[in-house]
């Protein structure tokens, strides 16, 4: 970040208040005039090819799996999204289906932004970006299929299981829905359920201590997000900052065999020069790729 | 019964009850003794993992693995505040468990321990602080668990992770916080036993529990949480190893705030 800042900042006449040492005062006036003009700050990087954060202007950021962490939980992953730190987890509990879909357990899927991971975050109960993020995610495992419910039922019409997964954001850099949805995936992938019996006489669920077995599991989605910079870029994997700058957002999930399995789109569409049309038709393009990339990280789970 | 209804979060079947599991084979030999001990000696506590500065967005930040507890902890601030005018700081202490961080599952708004919990870490914070440098300030401290196993550790481990953040966002203090949690239980030796950093079988065969925050810099306790039933001389004894221990906490607190000032470019002046 450094030398890209150093390399386009000096050039601002904002820059030219501060009267210190050459490097420091260079950096400093960067972040001032971040701070002041954050959407002049982000144009300038991009009219360079480049992006705040020192990568190309079409480029992702790096990331990392890491999963059955935590001993509590039944299957659990952490993911690193750049800056950004996802931590999901899941527990399985029993309960009567019900009556309406006596085949069927149910999933519960939830993601939490703390106040710990960012301070434009309140504490309390989750807030409108939490929700909305929560209900994209049920979307997407309900509508996909991923965890097929008939496979969660133990005695029809008695017992069934309850997958609750559990998202933490630990630290929030942005796009935290993909990052969420990684995160999913992979604990989903590392869950070991025991083998349960419904005993018809006490009317009971009995688990073994030494069988476990992995999770059935349908298509796999994985996401991609994308922002539209002022109509004229399309800015893969916004961080933090260049999301408040970014009316317009996008978001593609696509499964195994590249079928999209959610395609969302915030806010006025296009990029000048090139119709709505062919915008999601490029996002589509790069998720593509980059879905193959992130697939590699699960591959071995 | 039923809670209210959670317009919030994604709606989860009314009654559900964690995975009943069929009873042991050797039953007998799982309650012969609850507190033996046998990997590591009564006063020895199990490995820390103490690192600061991983929440980027944060002022100051930490992370702690000890023994079966992790906690991410982040600071914000000194902020401004809201009127009315405060000639001093004002410090917000918010403990959240993650839904998964313990056996069985915690459903959100039906979970009351965070509450008390928050509370006492205040009080073991607000003497290492020095919140009259900070007049119309808020410092917002969360601690996020994501595993958990004995109240106490949650406790012990949390005051010394929220020492650490606090110290990595430069706020001022009188002295490093750190806490210590241990059992007592007469069924071992003569006259019964301290053990430091109990396990969960330990505490749950224990009479006695103990959770000590201090600043072992300066030989003051800053806060002592002492609960069940044992003779005026155990709970000293107890207290007394409490503090011994809790230097070998703060040992590895420090080294752990040289390492993250080293990463950050700061280290040269400060071990210097």
């Amino acid at each position: 970040m450094a030398a890209t800042a150093t390399s386009s900042a000096p050039a601002q006449p904002e820059a030219s208040t501060s009267t210190a040492a050459a490097s420091t005062s260079a950096a400093a006036a960067a972040a001032v005039f971040q701070r002041l003009h954050p959407s002049q700050y982000l144009s300038r990087f991009l009219s360079q090819g480049y992006r705040p954060d020192g990568r190309k202007v079409r480029s992702w950021r790096d990331v990392s799996v890491n999963v059955g962490s935590i001993s509590t939980a039944h299957g659990s992953s952490l993911v690193r999204l750049g800056d950004t730190t996802m931590v999901c987890g899941i527990k399985a509990e029993i309960a009567e289906p019900s009556a309406s879909t006596p085949n069927e357990g149910y999933i519960v899927p939830n993601i939490d932004l703390p106040a710990l991971s960012s301070s434009r975050f309140k504490p309390g109960p989750p807030g409108d970006e939490a929700q909305t993020f929560s209900n994209w995610l049920n979307d997407l495992l309900v509508s996909s299929r991923t965890i097929p419910l008939s496979s969660l039922v133990i005695a029809p019409g008695k017992a069934a299981w309850v997958i609750y997964i559990d998202v933490v954001c630990i630290n929030y850099d942005g796009n935290a829905f993909d990052a969420a949805v990684l995160a999913v995936m992979a604990a989903l992938k590392n869950a070991r359920l025991p083998r349960a019996k419904y005993d018809e006489d006490s009317g009971k669920t009995i688990c073994s201590r030494t069988e476990r077995h992995p999770l059935q599991l349908g298509r796999i989605p994985l996401s991609c997000s994308y922002g539209i910079f002022e109509s004229t870029h399309l800015l893969p994997d916004p961080t933090s900052f260049e999301t408040s700058l970014l009316p317009t957002t996008v978001t593609i999930a696509l499964d195994e065999k590249d079928h999209a399995c959610l395609i969302r789109q915030e806010g006025l569409g296009g990029v000048v020069g090139a119709s709505g049309e062919r915008v999601i038709g490029e996002a589509w393009g790069m998720a593509e790729e980059r879905v193959r990339e992130l697939r590699e990280f699960l591959a071995d789970i | 019964m039923s809670a209210t209804f959670d317009r919030r979060r994604i709606p989860a079947p009314e009654h559900s009850t964690p995975p009943f599991y069929e009873p042991l084979e050797n039953e007998n030999e799982n309650q012969a003794g609850p507190s033996r001990r046998t990997d590591r000696g009564a006063l020895e506590a199990r490995p820390i993992f103490l690192k600061t500065g991983l929440i980027s967005q944060a002022n100051g930040s930490g992370y702690i693995e000890s023994g079966g507890v992790k906690i991410a902890c982040s600071v914000y601030g000194p902020r401004p505040k809201a009127p009315p005018y405060t000639p001093h700081g004002s410090l917000n202490v918010e403990v959240k468990f993650a839904p998964f961080a313990s056996d069985p599952r915690r459903a959100p708004l039906r979970d009351t321990e965070p509450l008390p919990l928050s509370a006492l870490l205040t009080q073991s914070l607000l003497p290492t602080i020095h919140l009259h440098q900070y007049p119309k300030s808020s410092i917002d401290i969360y601690l996020v668990v994501l595993e958990s196993d004995v109240l106490s550790n949650v406790l012990s481990a949390g005051l010394t992770v929220a020492s650490a953040a606090i110290a990595d966002a430069g706020i001022q203090m009188t002295g490093l916080g750190v806490g210590v949690g241990g059992v007592y239980t007469s069924q071992e030796g003569e006259g019964g036993k301290t053990l430091l950093d109990p396990s969960k079988e330990e505490e749950k065969g224990a009479e006695g529990t103990i959770v000590l925050g201090s600043m072992p810099a300066l030989g003051k306790v800053t806060n002592l949480f002492l609960t069940g039933e044992m003779d005026v001389d155990q709970a000293c004894d107890m207290i007394e190893k409490a503090i011994t221990a809790s230097k070998e906490t703060h040992t590895i607190l420090a080294q752990a705030l040289i390492e993250g000032a080293e990463e950050r470019g700061l280290g040269a002046t400060a071990v210097a």
